[in-house]
């Protein structure tokens, strides 16, 4: 093989490039692509024919800022429902497409989608950087301990497993503890699976008298949940896998996980800016937020779609972006400290507090007795919004009333507010073997947050 | 469709490049050269399975332009020039 084993970095070109040159790049990419949308897209050229605005008044970031127009989700799905093929913002004929796909439907509706050979090829790359960056060589391999159906999640994991080199191994087909045998008898590098449902074979494993430690495994490796940069969650992850390295990848249905760990692990991911730009804005103003420390709507443009182009498109995830991120190593690309915070949509405001479900998570893994298993559920009444944790105890817990109390207590200590806490039975919340549903908001429409990004 | 039914591709030279370094800009400038040769050559495929070998070595490519900072094009010249539209 003629790839050095031996590089520091996956590609060293743009992954160390200073600020002033990766913005370059961006500006240019995002002009090309506005330019492609234009021509291409009926639905783009509607919107920004709205805004009175052309691919040629693109120029400099001040024009994306504040003259380009926000996309979002609606705009897709309202697209896809009239258009005859049943996809929205398309910019590429159908005999191109080589695989449809759609998103989760996390919040209510799918979003189909479509991929050309060249943009899965693109977006499988994404996942090569960072599982470089933690040593990850062609000669490991990969359990993935999904289906693989119609979510696009995993396959776009599966073609950066194969755009690395590595050997695939597949959990399809197969129940709980036939995957537990499968990954002792394969000894796999990795192993690849939601937070929740890694959590889950290491329980189904210790039930039947297995021990998941004993497989070897190097990585535990997935995403589409908070867990993986939640410390707590991760030194459970290590603990009941015996695993060095836990791997977390921030993905968005509309344009795959664009984010993904370095081996430093600095506290969350890092933006994979070959494939995408990614900034946040005032959920307020929509102005664009420069300071690390604050919270804004993360904002993306995709670089793996073209057949749908994803442009200034709102993600809804509330993030912090530290564009200048310093823990060691050495890529200067945008780091997203805790990954998501929360949702713009679902977020809950509790006698002025702002709470962010990830830091919910991160101290129900502190408090002694409860397991990595809870639900937050949001309410409205009499004009405030309500949070209950309902979270889940480990086997021979006995007294979950006073469990419920230290809960509430500790969050009450670390996030300032007082939340509603019940503790339930050991396995009595769903198990998930896809992205886990934690949150569960009954407010109506008109309850929920408006964020505006500056409209009336 | 195969590549033997394409009409010819134009590959385009490149513009000034963010500079990324002396050896990133030499890299793109062979990949955009053995490129040039490789669209010469889907011209001339004798068959739809070299044709179709070659257009898949094109998306490989692309890639590796992509690492080295190339802007000039979004898509590899295959999907382009199939919609039309390079």
């Amino acid at each position: 093989m003629l790839i050095s084993a031996d590089h520091r970095y996956w590609n060293r070109a743009t992954q160390t490039a200073d600020r002033a040159q990766l913005d370059e790049l961006h500006l240019e990419r995002i002009r090309r692509l506005v330019g492609w949308a234009y021509e291409n897209s009926p639905l783009h050229r509607r919107i920004y024919d709205e805004a009175g605005v052309l691919p040629a008044d693109i120029r400099t970031w001040d024009d994306y800022h504040h003259r380009l127009p926000f996309t979002d989700k609606p705009d897709y799905v309202a697209d896809q429902e009239s258009a005859a093929n049943g996809f929205g913002g398309i910019a590429l004929d159908q005999d191109q497409w080589q695989q449809y796909f759609h998103t989760t439907g996390t919040t209510g509706r799918f979003l189909n989608e479509s991929f050309t050979q060249y943009e899965m090829q693109k977006a499988g790359t994404q996942y090569c950087y960072g599982l470089w960056d933690h040593g990850i060589r062609a000669r490991d391999s990969i359990y993935f301990c999904f289906d693989f159906g119609m979510w696009i999640g995993l396959w776009s994991y599966y073609w950066g497993a194969r755009n690395l080199g590595l050997t695939i191994l597949s959990g399809g087909g197969a129940s709980g503890v036939q995957r537990v045998h499968q990954i002792l008898d394969r000894r796999p590098t990795i192993v690849c699976g939601t937070p929740t449902y890694l959590l889950h074979l290491a329980e189904i494993a210790e039930s039947h008298g297995l021990d998941i430690r004993q497989a070897g495994v190097r990585m535990l490796a997935g995403g589409g949940e908070a867990g993986l940069s939640v410390p707590g969650t991760r030194e459970r992850l290590k603990d009941a896998w015996g695993v060095e390295q836990i791997y977390d990848a921030y993905g968005i249905g509309e344009a795959l996980f664009i984010g993904q760990s370095c081996a430093e692990w600095g506290g969350g991911v890092h933006a994979i800016e070959d494939v995408c730009h990614s900034y946040s804005v005032d959920p307020d103003t929509g102005e664009p937020v420069t300071d690390a420390n604050a919270v804004g709507e993360h904002v993306i443009t995709s670089y793996t779609h073209f057949t749908q182009p994803f442009i200034k498109y709102r993600t809804h995830d509330l993030v912090r972006i530290d564009e200048h991120p310093d823990h060691g190593c050495g890529w200067t690309w945008k780091h997203f400290p805790g990954v998501v915070l929360g949702r713009a949509d679902f977020m809950v405001t509790i006698r002025g507090v702002n709470v962010y479900p990830t830091a919910v998570e991160n101290l129900i893994c502190e408090v002694p007795g409860l397991s990595h298993h809870y639900e937050l559920h949001i309410s409205r009444a009499a004009g405030m919004d309500r949070m209950l944790v309902k979270a889940e105890s480990l086997p021979g817990v006995s007294d979950a009333d006073a469990l419920a109390a230290r809960l509430a207590t500790r969050l009450r200590d670390n996030i300032g507010v007082r939340l509603e806490t019940e503790v339930v039975e050991p396995g009595s919340l769903p198990r998930y073997e896809q992205k886990t549903t934690r949150i569960f908001d009954t407010r109506t429409a008109d309850e929920r947050p408006a964020v505006r990004l500056g409209r009336r | 469709m195969t590549s033997t039914q394409h009409e010819p591709v134009t590959v385009h030279a490149a513009d000034a490049a963010p500079g990324l370094g002396e050896s990133v800009d030499q890299q793109r400038e062979r990949l955009l050269a053995l490129r040039a040769q490789l669209v010469q050559e889907r011209q001339r495929a004798i068959s739809p399975a070299v044709g179709r070998a070659l257009e898949m070595a094109e998306i490989y490519l692309f890639l590796g332009l992509g690492y080295v900072g190339y802007t000039d094009e979004l898509l590899p010249a295959s999907d382009a020039d199939r919609a039309g539209r390079a």
